[in-house]
């Protein structure tokens, strides 16, 4: 029967320890998602990307504190896409949209003024829409932005994955023109079976 | 020869005997009636229609906080489909967020090994079989609905349309059971693990013909007609009796649709050895009885069904055959083979077979008695759905619902009118749970609305004073409903302030949006809530379609002051 020495023991001992602390470290990091649902984190980088657009935008740009007042009602996401968002998720994306940086140092410096309706006109609003909400209010928007959100869904096996678009677009109440537009693309993966 | 042959005959006769005596014990030590893990209480009132006694026990028993727990779910959804029952879907919304949000979580078990659940006794996160997802979302698109949230609605309807594993037919054509798929997983995985019950099967689109209705309905409403038409047309592929109904829905005409649960859905039961194979039975039995839908304003006629839990249940499509594969791992495959193949198929001349068979499934059961199936399913599930589009006209009518031939589902949806010209949609989702009851309640066929409340804007003989001091007004109190007591001469000396007051004292919640978590009983029934239901629900006419006792005033001041608007109803001046 064959000995080995106490240092070829040690060796092996200690290569044994640093590999199963090598996969318990890889394991912890392999962790994989287990929903494509859109997450808070999803909701706050798509905020600051149509924020930033909208800011650099040519309708922005080239207004001045002396232009004619603009309110830009905005009003909650339309969802289309094959997720429940909730709603308060809905009006979450596009309050945080309003109270981003880059928009909120607009209002001087543009004369913009972008509004969400307040929270004791809710209930008016779910029956006639942010516009006439706010028109009740008397702070009469002439302009409106809305966000429609969209995916598509592709699945194999145990693994899923939703691209989700948000398109979002500023309209002239008056004209129905379509002044500003931009879209946004996030995409989800997760692995696991859907019924277990 | 004959000798011989007459002793091999008694030697079978007598092995024969013993597999019998071996099967009667084995069924006896083993339970071999399957029993199972339906909660009789919860599901006896969902029965009579207390759906709001149905919540109340379930809040009282305990509610699962934690998604760790394995009864997280399954709460859930039992909490939402009474408070959608109840006619409260804005109470709702909370938890079929959750219940949506738990279901699209995916590999939810994966952490769960084999045997880690099964010697822990199911510590498996509930999810559901297939079909009880496939109908939870359902119930999602109908909450979403039931308020007007059509997005969400379409959302959720299209999450409930996941393929399905199909193994297919057997040799004579028909479909495998999950007995038969438990055999091939038994025998063809010896060396490829759960390679069968994994890979054996073709991904199939779903026949889930209430789930494309769903959806289509919400498309419709959205105002997207070819996607409406896509889905419609799917689900008259599945089941061509809903060609009519989805006719109606599209032509525009219908301004209300009812989504109509009734009858009891299938039961979880176990069976094999150690009941570690599971399967569905039916407690209302399937037919194809169509509703009866007649009212004075809206004419008569036969609505097909759109949904047949029963039918689902037995496909093994909507099965998630954890069963097969934890029976297989833990009882083994010769176990397995041995137990539930060998007794279940051998004919009686070969009871030497049978006592193999029966004695591995017992020996079997003996080292791991811990085999059983997972019995817990959602117990409040309906036999069957219909959907149900009504023009009504702009005055509102009495609906009577009854499935055809079967009285005791006749009720009579009293107050139910068209979304109001001002409200932005052009049709309304309604969610109507018939009682499964041998004679029809009171409440179901009355038909009449007997208690002012916030669904009904005409008057009610004795709504001029609040429940609560006596009249049979349930109005949340608010400016409104104060100059309303005003108009007709009572409480002229009480204020807004004072009322609300007198509401405090009694412990009555007096905002239903501080109740949207969780809503409680309504006075009516004992309880402190003034959340109205929606019209065109059971809950509905439950609530204000009978005679309730009249309150008991619980504070001095309340119980005073009522007592002197019965001597004098005209009273002037309060002190509360």
């Amino acid at each position: 029967m064959r000995i080995w020495p106490i240092e070829h023991v040690a060796h092996w001992f200690l290569l044994a320890a640093l590999s199963l602390g090598v996969a318990a470290t890889m394991g912890a990091c392999a962790s994989t998602q287990k929903s494509t649902r859109l997450t808070t984190d999803d909701v706050k980088e798509l905020s600051v990307q149509i924020a930033a657009s909208l800011a650099a935008s040519d309708f922005l740009r080239e207004r001045s504190p002396s232009s004619e007042r603009l309110v830009v009602a905005i009003d909650r996401v339309e969802n289309l896409s094959s997720d429940v968002v909730p709603v308060s998720e809905q009006w979450y994306l596009m309050e945080r949209i309003r109270a981003s940086t880059p928009i909120g140092s607009l209002g001087s410096q543009r004369n913009v003024a972008f509004v969400i309706p307040a929270a004791q006109l809710r209930q008016l609003k779910e029956r006639v829409g942010a516009e006439a909400a706010l028109a009740g209010a008397g702070r009469s928007p002439t302009h409106a932005m809305r966000g429609v959100l969209r995916s598509v869904t592709r699945s194999a096996g145990v693994d899923r994955t939703d691209l989700y678009s948000f398109e979002t677009r500023v309209l002239d109440l008056a004209s129905g023109n379509v002044i500003w537009s931009d879209s946004f693309e996030i995409k989800r993966a997760a692995v696991g079976k859907q019924y277990d | 020869m004959a000798a011989v042959d007459t002793r091999e005959w008694n030697e079978r006769s007598a092995a024969s005997v013993w597999a019998r005596v071996a099967a009667v014990i084995l069924c006896l030590g083993l339970g071999c009636c399957a029993g199972n893990r339906l909660d009789e209480s919860y599901a006896m009132r969902v029965d009579r229609g207390e759906y709001a006694r149905a919540r109340g026990y379930l809040y009282n028993r305990g509610v699962a906080t934690k998604l760790s727990d394995k009864q997280y779910l399954l709460d859930r959804e039992r909490l939402m489909m009474v408070t959608l029952a109840d006619g409260l879907p804005e109470h709702a919304e909370s938890l079929a967020n959750r219940v949506y949000e738990v279901l699209r979580i995916q590999g939810l078990n994966a952490d769960k090994t084999v045997p880690s659940v099964v010697f822990s006794d199911g510590v498996r996160i509930w999810k559901g079989e297939p079909f009880e997802q496939a109908m939870a979302y359902a119930y999602v698109a109908i909450q979403k609905g039931s308020i007007g949230d059509w997005g969400n609605m379409r959302a959720a309807a299209e999450s409930s349309l996941f393929l399905l594993r199909d193994f297919g037919v057997n040799e004579a054509g028909e479909r495998l059971s999950t007995l038969d798929i438990a055999k091939r997983a038994a025998s063809e995985e010896e060396s490829d693990g759960d390679g069968y019950i994994d890979h054996g099967y073709v991904a199939s689109p779903t026949d889930f013909a209430l789930g494309y209705m769903l959806h289509g309905i919400a498309s419709h409403a959205l105002g997207r007609a070819e996607e409406a038409s896509d889905n419609f047309q799917q689900a008259v592929r599945l089941r061509p009796d809903l060609a009519a109904t989805v006719d109606t829905i599209r032509s525009g005409r219908a301004s209300t649709i009812l989504i109509v649960d009734a009858g009891r859905g299938p039961s979880k039961v176990g069976y094999g050895p150690d009941e570690a194979l599971a399967r569905f039975e039916p407690r209302t039995r399937s037919d194809q009885r169509g509703m009866m839908v007649d009212g004075d304003a809206i004419g008569h006629r036969t609505i097909a069904q759109a949904a047949d839990v029963n039918e689902m249940s037995r496909d093994h499509m909507w099965n998630n055959l954890e069963d097969v594969r934890t029976a297989k791992s833990t009882l083994g495959t010769a176990l397995l083979l041995g137990g539930v193949v060998v007794a279940a198929s051998v004919d009686d001349d070969n009871g030497t077979a049978q006592i193999v068979g029966l004695s591995a499934a017992a020996l079997g059961a003996l080292m791991k008695g811990t085999a059983r199936a997972d019995l817990r399913h959602l117990e409040s599930l309906p036999q069957r759905t219909y959907i149900v589009p009504l023009e009504l006209p702009e005055s509102g009518a009495s609906v009577r619902l009854m499935i055809d031939g079967l009285g005791q589902t006749e009720m009579v949806l009293a107050g139910l009118k068209p979304p109001a010209p001002d409200s932005g949609t052009r049709v309304q989702l309604r969610y109507v749970r018939l009682p499964t009851v041998a004679m029809p309640l009171t409440w179901m066929r009355s038909g009449e609305i007997r208690y002012g409340n916030d669904g009904w804007a005409g008057d009610v003989a004795g709504d001029e004073l609040p429940y609560i001091l006596g009249g049979r007004c349930v109005r949340v109190p608010t400016h409104e409903s104060m100059a309303r007591y005003h108009t007709r001469g009572s409480l002229l000396g009480l204020t807004l302030a004072d009322l609300l007051e007198f509401y405090r004292l009694e412990g009555i919640v007096v905002d239903p949006g501080d109740e949207l978590e969780q809503v409680g009983v309504h006075i009516l029934e004992g309880g402190n809530s003034l959340a109205c239901p929606q019209p065109g629900t059971a809950g509905y006419a439950r609530l204000f379609g009978q005679e309730h006792p009249p309150y008991r005033a619980k504070s001095k001041q309340v119980a005073e002051f009522a007592a002197s608007l019965r001597a004098d109803p005209h009273v002037g001046s309060p002190s509360p």
